[in-house]
């Protein structure tokens, strides 16, 4: 599928709030997600050329947004800015539901792999292609991952259905 | 519940959240701050290559093996204590010590008096000799010079105040409170600066603008707000402090924040001190 007749302008508005969201899913960040996403966003636009030929350019996009939050020392700095520029205006507080920061909480702890693929795949909602795609991994390694993450999900959560599985 | 429910309600909760946080920014604004960003990874770069041929010009660090005492007569030219070192004073048994600089004088605070108090030794630059010694009394901790001004940070565990020192006379002029700091640390030690008009503290309380003239104390709000204060000084007009891993910089004139941001290029540690300096010529 060749993107570029859409346009970037139209894969970023339609995309931006999902990867941000992938972004959060993996730091527990807001500011540090939302800086990875704009770099990753950045970097799709200089090179649309290139990238806007891609079957999935939400996939690279992803990508890069799975590689830029792995540094804790980058997560760091966009909460240090993100302070910053949100120190004069500060919004409404967003009203976090428990069971959801419960849930990313636990998907963090599990091994970085692990951790992204189930992120990819609740709020996604991607085939096991899909992910492997932005993995940069086979279908068969994304399935183990889902596996696993899953069984250590529901010991921490304490959900016994899916440990029994 | 299931995981598989957990995770769907998980990551509806948190698309709803991002979308509530409004659009997604403009693309101009993206890119205006991704150039920023490479504007201060390219004067970065810069003052690296300077530091690097500085470094290179001058040779490497050399740390004497032993400390002189008494009188410079016995030192051959001073240079044996580092080539480039070019003189030497003798101000007197100290432990501890601040020195600030002015256009005529060097000024020495000698924290190690046998009596507690502390004295302020003025160095007369051209001739190298000590032309004055001022009692600025106990728990003097800073000296800064500037606009024509000489003082003198003291704190202790309950108060602090600044003792003003008149260079016409080498004497104390006056003190001015800067009152109690009962709440929690927001700083790393104390620092003092005379800049813009205003003298500048950093200590306990946070970072203070004293007005010289009135001796009117009011505290720079928000200086803290990213983290315990580090550092503090002076450049482009400009007064620069560090706060946690945020850079601000301070309008002289009222104590306002300007400009802040934590740049990229400062590396992956928490700064713990701060310098700043003009372009020659």
């Amino acid at each position: 599928m060749v993107h570029l007749a859409e346009g970037f302008e139209a894969f970023y508005e339609r995309e931006y709030h999902r990867v941000v969201s992938f972004g959060q899913a993996l730091t527990g960040s807001w500011p540090a997600a939302e800086d990875a996403a704009q770099e990753a966003f950045l970097r799709a636009h200089r090179d649309w050329d290139r990238i806007g030929r891609y079957d999935h350019p939400g996939a690279w996009v992803r990508r890069v947004v799975a590689n830029l939050v792995a540094s804790a020392f980058r997560r760091r700095l966009a909460e240090a800015r993100a302070l910053v520029r949100l120190a004069a205006r500060r919004g409404p507080a967003q009203a976090a539901d428990p069971a959801g920061v419960d849930f990313w909480r636990a998907v963090r702890a599990l091994p970085r792999r692990q951790a992204q693929t189930i992120a990819l795949f609740y709020l996604e909602d991607w085939t096991t292609a899909e992910i492997a795609r932005v993995l940069g991994c086979t279908e068969v390694t994304v399935r183990g991952y889902l596996h696993k993450g899953r069984q250590a999900l529901a010991r921490r959560l304490g959900d016994q259905d899916e440990e029994a599985e | 519940m299931s995981i598989d429910a957990r995770g769907r309600r998980a990551a509806q909760t948190l698309r709803r959240d991002a979308e509530r946080r409004g659009p997604a920014p403009d693309l101009g604004v993206l890119h205006r701050r991704a150039r920023r960003r490479a504007v201060g990874r390219t004067g970065l770069a810069a003052l690296a290559v300077v530091v690097a041929v500085a470094v290179a010009w001058q040779g490497l660090p050399f740390w004497p093996d032993r400390a002189p005492a008494g009188s410079t007569d016995g030192w051959p030219g001073v240079a044996g204590l580092d080539r480039r070192v070019r003189d030497a004073v003798p101000t007197g048994m100290a432990s501890e010590a601040d020195v600030a600089a002015a256009s005529d004088a060097v000024w020495v605070l000698n924290r190690s008096q046998p009596s507690g108090d502390a004295i302020l030794v003025r160095v007369d630059p051209a001739t190298d000799r000590v032309v004055a010694r001022i009692a600025v009394g106990p728990a003097a901790v800073r000296v800064a010079a500037g606009d024509g001004s000489v003082w003198v940070l003291r704190s202790s565990l309950n108060s602090s105040d600044l003792v003003e020192v008149d260079p016409a006379s080498n004497r104390v002029a006056r003190t001015v409170p800067l009152g109690n700091s009962t709440g929690p640390a927001r700083a790393f030690g104390e620092h003092l600066l005379v800049a813009g008009g205003a003298v500048w503290v950093m200590n306990q309380a946070g970072i203070l603008r004293v007005d010289p003239g009135s001796g009117r104390v009011m505290t720079v709000v928000g200086a803290d707000r990213y983290g315990p204060l580090s550092g503090l000084a002076t450049a482009g007009g400009s007064v620069w402090a560090v706060a946690g891993m945020v850079v601000q910089q301070i309008r002289p004139q009222d104590g306002t924040i300007g400009w802040e941001d934590a740049p990229e290029e400062l590396g992956p540690m928490i700064p713990s001190g701060l310098a700043a300096g003009e372009e020659p010529g």
